[in-house]
């Protein structure tokens, strides 16, 4: 035979088998199927599912070996792609209720961290809530303490200011009751009546001297307003002392006082024979000589009126 | 006489029996079939896109199923009903798959309401 020959047999040859070894669309189906199952997650996810699909697949495989083109080859590779598409369809299937499990176990812990917030943010908020509290009642005691000040140095501005008032209105009332007496005192006119005695209290002199001291000067006004008021009157001017020394010294002394009365008077302008004196040294006492205030009235100045 | 009447009687009685055992269709075992179908029916495949074209697919191969049995060719018909069966629990399977897949979509949802309702990063979900 020529090598022609043997080609042609050997291409009919191939062709019979290629023609016999044509997989029907059911079995080219699964196969894809299987691949697509296989690579997907089928394998991690459902194994047992992608075992029946390989079974089925292989179960069609050999049913395509025995009888290409039997309807029985066709029925099980049509099972074996939709045992393979099942796979993956179950595949998903727990995928899906993984994601659901996972989101369930997010919403669990969403819940959880939403209660640890909302408890720190109430501890937050009571503690800012205390210190709040804290800061006010600090505040309002301040308020009152400040106030307590103000009211109490408002209360002693007032005693002082009262005190002042009254320390000034004692005072004025002190000046004008000295102002009064004083009035008084320059103002007593005193009345000379014949036959009468006139006490001149008031009058004073150095100790032991006939010198007259300044105070005395007012009542000695007096006596002169008096004598010029009465220009016809004629006066004893009579001087007195206590017991304290003897009878011939209080003699000379009380009769040493009288004339300095007389000189004082005449100097001021008063004629001097309308006066005359004598000493009573201490034989007329008006008071006790046992005490000191009835001693002080015992030296004393008298105007006896005579004309 | 009377007795070869009865045998012929007897024996015509059998031979129509097996005449009439004869014409009538292969009993098919369709419980599995009909019961994917069912279970595809009842899990909600028809109102699912993915898993009605299944359904109907199995309902058809049952009914092919039926007329191959009905022209005696049992065999052929069983192997059909292999493909119905097949396809029914394809379309429980893809029907159950579409109500977890909402089941997972409204799951994550919630989450993401949550987080949002109460102010929490959304990132962390994924974490």
């Amino acid at each position: 035979m020529k090598p022609i020959t043997y080609l042609i047999i050997i291409a009919c040859a191939g062709l019979l088998v290629s023609c016999a070894s044509v997989p029907p669309p059911e079995l080219i189906n699964a196969r894809q199927a299987y691949q697509h199952a296989s690579a997907g997650q089928a394998a991690q996810l459902v194994p047992a599912e992608l075992h029946k699909a390989q079974v089925a697949l292989a179960i069609a495989e050999k049913s395509f070996q025995d009888d290409p083109k039997s309807f029985s080859t066709r029925d099980l590779a049509y099972v074996a792609d939709r045992k393979a598409k099942m796979a993956e369809a179950l595949a998903m299937t727990a995928a899906g209720n993984a994601t659901t499990a996972k989101a369930n176990v997010d919403y669990q812990v969403t819940q959880t961290e939403i209660v640890k917030n909302t408890k720190e943010d109430l501890a937050v908020s009571e503690r800012n809530g205390v210190l709040k509290s804290e800061q006010l009642a600090a505040e309002q005691k301040a308020g009152l303490d400040a106030e307590t000040r103000r009211l109490k140095q408002q209360a002693d501005a007032d005693a002082e200011a009262q005190r002042v008032k009254e320390s000034t209105e004692a005072e004025a009332r002190r000046v004008k009751d000295l102002a009064d007496a004083e009035a008084r005192r320059l103002t007593t006119i005193i009345i000379l009546e014949k036959g009468k005695k006139v006490v001149l209290r008031g009058i004073n002199f150095e100790f032991n001297k006939a010198t007259l001291t300044n105070e005395s000067e007012t009542i000695l006004m007096r006596a002169y307003n008096a004598m010029v008021l009465n220009p016809d009157v004629q006066v004893e001017i009579s001087g007195h002392t206590d017991n304290v020394g003897n009878q011939e010294h209080n003699q000379i002394l009380s009769l040493k006082r009288a004339q300095a009365v007389k000189n004082w008077l005449v100097q001021k302008g008063i004629a001097s024979n309308r006066m005359k004196t004598v000493g009573k040294g201490k034989n007329e006492p008006m008071s006790s000589n046992e005490t000191d205030e009835g001693r002080a009235e015992n030296r004393r100045i008298e105007f006896y009126v005579q004309k | 006489m009377k007795q070869i009447n009865m045998v012929m009687l007897a024996g015509s009685v059998l031979l129509a029996a097996v005449i009439a055992g004869c014409g009538s269709s292969p009993v098919l075992n369709k419980e599995a079939s009909t019961s994917a179908i069912r279970a595809a029916e009842e899990s909600g495949a028809s109102k699912v896109p993915g898993a009605s074209l299944y359904l109907q697919l199995a309902k058809e191969e049952l009914e092919n199923a039926k007329g191959i049995a009905a022209k005696g060719d049992k065999e052929q018909a069983e192997s059909m009903l292999l493909r119905a069966q097949a396809d029914g629990e394809l379309a429980v399977a893809l029907s159950r798959g579409d109500a977890d897949k909402k089941e997972a979509t409204e799951a994550i949802e919630r989450v993401r309401q949550l987080r949002q309702d109460n102010q929490i990063p959304q990132e962390r979900k994924n974490q």
